[in-house]
């Protein structure tokens, strides 16, 4: 493995953990905190072995520990939208160090590219927090779509996993 | 050629439908917030375009080059519509450096990137070589990103494009003349007699003499008619037996590139003076070319030559191949370390076949790791004592041997060769 290969990961994994230090309010449960590191653990291995479902594993990782502390009803701190562009520059650059294992890339684009991206994400979520205040999310109807969401999401999880493989 | 979803778009759609889902399961806004916002930019990747394929193609290299030269290699890159950034792995031989670049950027380890590709562009590549040898580019691997880098696709394209790298080229004003020549126009003088310029002898005339080679001067003074005999110019067979051999588990490269270097420059200050040139490598096999001439001629033993590739040879038929290969006239130059046994049996047998037998020996003693224990001191001092057995052995049977220090000019061996040789015909009388 190059080195820039090493520092992309490094990075990654470094950003994943401030934001599972940041994110772990002192009201959240054992189990927020639990997720916060099984996710970690699982994109450390993933990079060190090479297999890009860990890129996957960590969006979905911290997205459920999203969840897991609303419905413990802890505060989310920092602010969603900084939760976000740090979910968002994990992503990244953990696809960075996946893709300097296959290919060349210029550095200087990428790395514009994840802060860009990062950014817009974090006013998107800003803007949909401003539109969705007040408003109650706990009929029947949500929970119905939720239901039928979710099995879509477990299975586009699986198709992804299964077309997911060792890099490098 | 293959167009794939890049990690990222996977990850965003992967945490997006995640998110929406335990959202609405959970009636918590937070993930269905994070997710959506993790779709919108999956959605806007998408839609921004999926990749193109570029083909890379390498239509312009040098047919041969010398070392430390720059040359220019140009890739043409084609695609259907218009492609973005795109990258280009050259799949290039190790000690090749693409230099400097015109149409595109130089990333590390030979790796270009260009911003854009619409329908073909040209791309001028100035390379540097370190190393003698065989060096090549090709087949290219190019790799294209979709404008929001969603979606990569990577192509292989292209045939490998090789050429040779010739060392630094070494004048060499001081050479070692053969011996005996053929029967070619050259600029030896022969030692036959025939048409020529260098006076050899007077003999009476004979029927069927020209009447120009009449010596006037001596008839006049003596009974009957007297000719001038003469020596015929003639050119000589020089052939270079190159010892590549590596034991493996030794790191004694630098012998091997002595040896080539040295031979490159023999081939061509030889090739200067019109002999006829033959060379025999001894690496993992042996190869040979018989003696010839000419620039076509040239190139194939210099590509021999630099092709050779370090390694342990199979004797078995060594012997009888390098002995056919130097036949009378030639001069046979052996560029050798002298570190395998055989190589003085292989000498010996050539030179016993009646062939003009010369050693350079290229001085392996600073290349080996200094003797720290008495037990390997005393060792390394017996190897010296017997390396100096093999050398008085070869001087004995009249094949000279020249050591060359790295640190000399190549022509000091092929001095000491020649005084060696002067010397030994004194002796002979």
């Amino acid at each position: 493995m190059a080195t820039p290969t090493r520092l992309t990961a490094l990075l990654s994994v470094l950003l994943a953990m401030g934001l599972n230090f940041w994110s772990s309010p002192q009201a959240a449960s054992g189990l927020v905190v639990l997720v916060g590191w099984v996710t970690i653990g699982l994109l450390a291995l993933g990079l060190a072995i090479g297999h890009q479902g860990a890129v996957a594993a960590v969006a979905v990782g911290f997205i459920l520990r999203l969840g897991l502390i609303g419905a413990v009803g802890a505060p989310i701190v920092p602010d969603l939208w900084v939760q976000t562009a740090l979910l968002i520059l994990v992503i990244e650059t953990a696809s960075i160090s996946f893709t300097l294992r296959v290919r060349p890339i210029d550095p200087l684009v990428v790395m514009l590219r994840a802060v860009t991206s990062a950014l817009l994400a974090g006013v998107a979520v800003e803007m949909m927090q401003l539109l969705v205040s007040g408003t109650d999310t706990s009929g029947l109807l949500v929970r119905v779509a939720g239901v039928a969401a979710l099995v879509v999401a477990g299975g586009w999880v699986i198709r992804t996993w299964r077309r997911s493989g060792l890099v490098g | 050629m293959k167009v794939t979803p890049s990690i990222r778009l996977r990850a965003y759609i992967t945490g997006g439908l995640v998110g929406l889902a335990i959202g609405l399961a959970a009636g918590s806004p937070a993930p269905v917030m994070v997710g959506t916002a993790l779709l919108v930019i999956a959605v806007v990747g998408i839609a921004g375009g999926r990749s193109q394929v570029v083909t890379a193609e390498v239509i312009e290299w040098p047919q041969s080059m010398i070392e430390g030269e720059k040359r220019t290699v140009r890739i043409r890159l084609t695609t259907e519509g218009r492609a973005g950034r795109t990258y280009l792995d050259l799949s290039a031989s190790e000690g090749l450096v693409v230099d400097s670049a015109q149409g595109c950027r130089v990333l590390s380890d030979n790796r270009l990137t260009v911003p854009s590709v619409d329908g073909t562009r040209d791309l001028l590549l100035a390379v540097d070589t370190s190393g003698w040898g065989r060096h090549h580019v090709g087949p290219i691997v190019t790799y294209t990103e979709s404008p929001l880098g969603m979606f990569d696709s990577r192509n292989r394209s292209g045939e490998r494009r090789s050429w040779v790298v010739i060392p630094e080229e070494t004048a060499l004003r001081r050479l070692l003349a053969p011996i005996e020549t053929n029967l070619h126009a050259g600029d030896l003088v022969s030692k036959s007699r025939g048409p020529g310029s260098e006076f050899a002898d007077l003999r009476g005339f004979r029927q069927g003499d020209d009447p120009r080679n009449i010596n006037w001067r001596v008839s006049s003074r003596a009974e009957g008619l007297w000719v001038n005999e003469r020596h015929p110019e003639r050119n000589g067979d020089v052939l270079l037996l190159v010892d590549a051999q590596l034991e493996s588990g030794t790191e004694l490269r630098a012998l091997v590139d002595r040896s080539v270097r040295l031979a490159a420059a023999l081939l061509q200050s030889h090739a200067r003076h019109r002999h006829r040139l033959g060379l025999v490598t001894l690496d993992g096999l042996c190869r040979w070319v018989g003696p010839g001439t000419g620039e076509l001629h040239r190139r194939r033993l210099l590509e021999q030559l630099l092709g050779v590739v370090p390694g342990e040879v199979v004797w078995d038929a060594v012997e009888r191949t390098v002995v056919r290969a130097a036949k009378r006239p030639s001069m046979v130059i052996a560029l050798t370390p002298l570190l395998d046994p055989n190589m003085g049996g292989l000498l010996n047998a050539v030179r016993r076949s009646g062939v003009d037998v010369s050693v350079i020996e290229i001085d392996a003693s600073g290349e080996l790791p200094e003797a720290q224990r008495e037990d390997r001191a005393l060792g390394r001092r017996i190897w010296r004592l017997d390396r100096d057995r093999l050398r008085d052995r070869l001087s004995a049977v009249g094949i000279p041997n020249a050591l060359w220090d790295p640190a000399d000019s190549p022509e000091v061996p092929l001095h000491q060769l020649e005084l060696w040789r002067m010397s030994w015909r004194r002796q002979l009388g």
